[in-house]
């Protein structure tokens, strides 16, 4: 089935059952790092660089802070980097300092812009997503 | 009678979509039992069924993102990935079997976050388990996939949003109850047997 055809396209992937929306770079065993309520870092799993990151509740970050903000209009699709900005300026319980909250957040938009990702399952607010 | 008509007709219609490949078989990784034994968050003792979240992990491999799906055989399941030539690793099935979502250790209420309709996370539980292998996709030409050690400072977190929160009623006659359902699952640094910031993360540890 899947094994023999191409390998793994970078993509941001809305997960409806956990409500979060995860984007990395490869598709490698990982561990997940805890930012704060929001944003955890998704680390490999062997040397702890960097793949990619996880947004958490997403649905209610969408619908409460970055729906209200931007006219999507008809478009299907969003740039991860408003996202993260939309979320950073909400603020949360961090595990980390404030000034390694930051730094989180700025690696996970470096990766957002570097990799040019977009939001293309956006949720709706009777729990489907589009 | 004319007004009962008008009233039907102004209803919204449901939109109704043709599901491409509905009939087809589907692929031996995704033919997940319907439900993953698991301790109640209630009764460390007492074993219930949790259902499986499979919608996230089939978009995941429609996207070619295979890891989830091999994560949820080899540590939550606890078994072999159903894949040509796994026989192979029959070793591990002991092992595997020994590090399932049946072996917590340790459980969590409340995840301290919205997640979908619960404005708190508070009815999500958190099952923790020590794993010791997993299996990860590595393109050859007998088996696709091969068995890795994980390393000593990571537990694997698997939640469950449950269906009656404040715990089913004894008078239910399946065997084992279904109670809940696995959302998903990560590997987590550990700070003992625990994930760190473990008072952070979750509102109350249950056991």
């Amino acid at each position: 089935m899947e094994w023999e055809e191409p390998g793994y396209l970078p993509k941001a992937i809305y997960h409806e059952a956990s409500d979060s929306l995860e984007y990395v770079r490869r598709d490698d065993p990982a561990v997940y790092r805890r930012v704060d309520e929001h944003l955890t870092l998704v680390l490999d799993l062997h040397n702890r660089t960097l793949l990619g990151f996880k947004l958490k509740g997403f649905r209610h970050i969408y619908l409460t802070h970055v729906l209200p903000k931007h006219s999507l209009g008809d478009r299907q699709f969003l740039s991860l980097i408003t996202v993260l900005e939309d979320v950073m300026s909400v603020g949360g319980n961090a595990v980390f300092e404030a000034a390694e909250r930051e730094a989180a957040y700025r690696e996970a938009r470096e990766i957002a812009e570097e990799d040019n990702v977009q939001v293309g399952q956006l949720p709706r607010r009777n729990g489907t997503r589009h | 009678m004319y007004g009962v008509v008008q009233m039907m007709s102004s209803r919204p219609r449901p939109k109704l979509t043709l599901i491409e490949g509905g009939a087809a078989m589907r692929p031996p990784l995704l033919q997940l039992p319907p439900t993953v034994l698991g301790p109640s968050p209630f009764n460390r003792s007492m074993r219930v069924g949790y259902r499986i979240a499979e919608g996230d992990v089939r978009r995941a491999l429609e996207e070619r993102r295979r890891q989830p799906i091999l994560d949820l055989w080899s540590m939550v399941l606890g078994r072999l990935p159903p894949i040509a030539n796994i026989s192979r690793y029959s070793d591990y099935e002991g092992t595997l079997r020994d590090q399932a979502l049946d072996q917590a250790h340790a459980a969590f209420r409340d995840v301290r976050r919205p997640v979908g309709d619960d404005p708190h996370g508070f009815d999500y539980f958190v099952f923790i388990t020590n794993p010791s292998v997993h299996f990860r996709y590595v393109p050859d030409m007998v088996c696709v996939v091969r068995p890795e050690e994980l390393p000593t400072d990571v537990v694997l977190a698997t939640y469950v949003l449950m269906d009656f929160p404040h715990g089913r009623a004894s008078a239910s006659r399946a065997k084992v109850p279904v109670q809940g359902l696995v959302t998903h699952w990560e590997l987590i640094e550990r700070d003992g047997l625990v994930p760190v910031h473990s008072e952070e993360r979750y509102r109350r540890r249950l056991w």
